[in-house]
């Protein structure tokens, strides 16, 4: 730290480069997590109740596919439902607390403290309310994404140059007209995070739902699985939520990153 | 100047009214497999106690150079020396530098950032205090020294960076373009009260900016330099008299001087 | 507006919801027997702080919920450090934190009654798992918003690497990473209330889903209502010392 002359020309061989990139060293870690994966049951490290054995997981797994699926489709449907409340509940309230000013600085507050608070404990609600079928889950999912969603879009609508609302005000424009054309667009990486963070968190509910009292979806044939002591079912219900939550995160995020290109101001901020 | 006074007594003796020679300095940078060369043989030789301007377009490797004689970058060939000693590290004593704005500490008040550089030298936290309210005074901000960089104006924060580097007291004083957030009126200002901190206080100072008419209006030489790879084009000679007024702006000679840099500085960028 | 004026506000919308409650239960516009009025569930909730089983299943929920915390945090601002500040361990192991940051977590929990059984150390290495991957990525953030004309400054007036620790990297980083405390701390409680609710023999969360399946609605609301205050003193307590430490934000 003593000089500061930051000479990096890389002198080293470059098989030692590959094998000393973090690529590699990634992919290494990786590896060595599926062979304990396979290895540890397989030689008994581990008790095969605690973990099944890679090959045996994803084998029996695929053997039972159909099950797998078609709970996986009454997750998904229950899901999208549940986005619909969390989303579009949270856009709207969201859009009112961001853009009426008394509202938001007494609500905005309240709606974050309520943020902190562990909504698990009022499933039981739900249940005693409507029962353990579809509704209460989605009723459950849509308010666990409900609160992410409007904390989001209002901070993206208090967020607004000022100077665009000007400009816009002095050509005549209403005030829809200003939600419109000027508010949401350029609320709109705010927003579009906060149907990021929002939608993982109604799938969460959802599933979380499905595991404490549910009739079917992919958290319940897990739970059922667990109490069944099927291991191999267990982790192969796991890896699949796993899988399909990645790959949607990772296509949320790639619009995001899209949509960040077409926002000068998002760019510079980056 | 009590304050200082007391940190001049911290400093090495006979390290007074140094200058900094730049000696033949190349700069490559090294990008994986590509290399760019960004100063050529660069070589200046900045006498104790002037005020030394450094311009030049875009890109020229101007910056590079300050983090050089700041010792912030090793050069590639050649060397920087102040005296004897080659600066091959941060010369906190001997070395200073004013930087813009944006490197206070946001966490610290106006006082507190003042009094960073002694408080890294581990001096007496009484001392520092004083000669930090007092080099604020000299810049105007004595009743701001407990406010922190946000609740300033841009020329506020501007002027506690300065009052930063001096409180340090090297005897140079490196500032990389320390102007360029500001608008004009206020560069106009800061102008002024540096050249009267520097008046009251000499030092050598080494001013590296964008702005020609800044250049002519502080310094008594001006270092141009060309684009990529930097090379010194000419140093001008700035033989106004001293101290500077505005109506000097106003004279041919001012205008004459200026017009000279442009002239070089437009050669280069069309080359 | 100002904070004391805004404060009060934001107490008089909380009784007008309260209020509200007990208007629609007496009117009859929700059915009482699903819906009990706040009349009912303050005071049981001020009883539950003086009722001994419900004392001991919260403490072995705060003690479960203290100890993940306690051994987690360290653990997790470490790593995020270390991929922050170093170039090489963050271009190999970020993608795979930001991946799992961004699945459901909570579907884990079977593996780990598969793999700790269902008490103490499930909760606590659940709660753990919840919070490490939050206190993670605030942690990459923090170091990665150190700015570098800091850095320079410091470094071109002669400090030393411990200065440099001590006087920029610490104050620097402190506000991003109360931060991510605050929500490790939120996904903590969360993981092991609802550890506790899923299967478990003791804890808050175990009482609420008994009450809940044997329709105690008052008991079940009272709960909720300890559980929530809880939670919201806990975090609010965290943003309070956030909001301290990172004044200088502006």
């Amino acid at each position: 730290m003593s000089a500061g002359a930051d000479k990096t020309k890389d002198e080293r061989p470059f098989w030692l480069a590959v094998v000393a990139s973090p690529m590699t060293m990634r992919l290494a870690c990786l590896g060595a997590i599926m062979l304990f994966w396979e290895l540890a049951p397989r030689m008994e490290w581990v008790s095969p109740v605690m973990l099944s054995t890679l090959s045996s997981t994803v084998m029996i797994g695929f053997a039972n596919i159909d099950v797998f699926l078609a709970n996986l489709g009454v997750t998904l449907g229950s899901l999208l439902l549940a986005l619909v409340i969390a989303l579009g509940g949270g856009a709207v309230v969201g859009v009112l607390l961001g853009s009426i000013h008394p509202l938001r600085n007494t609500l905005l507050p309240i709606m974050s403290s309520i943020y902190a608070v562990p909504l698990v404990v009022i499933y039981p609600v739900f249940t005693a309310w409507v029962g353990i079928g579809v509704e209460s889950k989605i009723l459950f999912g849509g308010v666990y994404g409900f609160f992410p969603m409007l904390l989001a879009t209002a901070a993206g609508i208090r967020t607004v140059d000022a100077q665009y609302m000007l400009a816009a005000r002095s050509m005549g424009a209403t005030r829809i007209q200003m939600i419109v054309h000027i508010m949401l667009p350029a609320a709109l990486p705010s927003v579009i995070s906060g149907v990021r963070i929002g939608g993982a968190l109604t799938a969460i509910g959802v599933i979380v739902a499905e595991m404490m009292a549910a009739t079917a979806g992919i958290g319940f044939l897990i739970t059922q699985n667990r109490t069944m002591f099927n291991t191999a079912e267990v982790y192969f219900g796991v890896l699949l939520v796993v899988v399909l939550a990645g790959t949607i995160d990772w296509l949320i995020s790639v619009s995001e990153r899209r949509a960040a290109d077409w926002y000068p101001q998002k760019v510079k901020a980056i | 100047m009590a304050g200082l006074s007391v940190v001049e007594t911290e400093q090495t003796a006979g390290s007074a009214g140094a200058g900094l020679r730049v000696e033949n300095v190349t700069h490559v940078f090294e990008t994986g497999a590509e290399s760019l060369m960004a100063l050529k043989g660069v070589s200046l030789d900045v006498e104790a106690e002037t005020f030394y301007g450094i311009v030049g377009p875009s890109g020229c490797g101007k910056s590079s150079l300050l983090l050089m004689m700041a010792g912030l970058l090793l050069p590639s060939e050649g060397r920087i020396a102040v005296g004897d000693k080659t600066v091959s590290k941060p010369l906190p004593e001997e070395i200073g530098v004013v930087f813009q704005e944006s490197s206070l500490l946001p966490w610290k008040t106006a006082r507190e950032n003042v009094e960073f550089p002694l408080y890294l030298r581990g001096i007496d936290r009484r001392v520092r205090e004083r000669a930090a309210l007092e080099m604020l005074e000299l810049v105007g901000l004595g009743e701001f020294a407990n406010h922190r960089p946000h609740e300033l104006s841009g020329g506020m924060k501007q002027r506690v960076a300065i009052a930063r580097g001096f409180c340090q007291d090297p005897d140079i004083l490196l500032m990389d373009e320390p102007f360029a957030a500001l608008d004009e009126q206020t560069r106009m200002t800061l102008g002024d009260e540096l050249l009267h901190l520097w008046d009251r206080n000499k030092k050598t100072v080494v001013f590296v900016t964008h702005s020609l008419t800044e250049a002519v209006y502080l310094c008594d030489k001006v270092a141009v330099m060309s684009a990529r790879p930097g090379e010194i084009l000419e140093i001008v000679d700035i033989d106004l008299p001293r101290p500077r007024t505005y109506d000097m702006m106003a004279t041919e000679k001012f205008g004459r001087l200026r017009a000279r840099i442009w002239e070089l500085i437009r050669r280069t960028q069309q080359r | 507006m100002k904070n004391a004026e805004r404060l009060l506000a934001q107490l008089a919308i909380v009784a007008a919801m309260f209020l509200f409650w007990e208007m629609a239960v007496r009117t009859g516009l929700a059915n009482a027997r699903i819906v009990p009025p706040p009349s009912e569930v303050l005071p049981r909730t001020i009883m539950m702080l003086g009722d001994p089983v419900v004392l001991h299943n919260l403490w072995i929920t705060s003690a479960q919920v203290m100890l993940a915390f306690v051994l987690v945090a360290p653990i997790g601002v470490a790593i995020g450090l270390l991929l922050g500040e170093s170039d090489y361990f963050g271009r190999a192991f970020k993608p795979f934190f930001f991946f799992v940051a961004s699945v459901p977590k909570s579907v884990f929990l079977p593996v780990f009654i598969l793999a700790f059984g269902i008490g103490f150390t499930q909760k606590v290495a659940f709660g753990m798992f919840q919070a490490i991957f939050v206190l993670v990525i605030s942690a990459i953030a923090a170091a990665e918003s150190v700015s570098p004309d800091y850095l320079k400054m410091a470094r071109a007036y002669g400090a030393s690497r411990r200065q440099l620790y001590i006087d920029i990297y610490l104050p620097a980083m402190l506000p991003v990473i109360v931060e991510g405390l605050r929500l490790g701390m939120i996904f903590n409680i969360t993981g092991v209330l609802f550890a506790e609710m899923y299967v478990s023999r003791a804890g808050l969360g175990h009482l609420v889903s008994t009450w809940g399946m044997s329709f105690q609605m008052v008991n079940l609301f009272a709960g909720i209502l300890l559980a929530a205050s809880l939670s919201i003193a806990v975090n609010e307590l965290l943003r309070w010392y956030e909001n301290r430490v990172g004044a200088w934000r502006g």
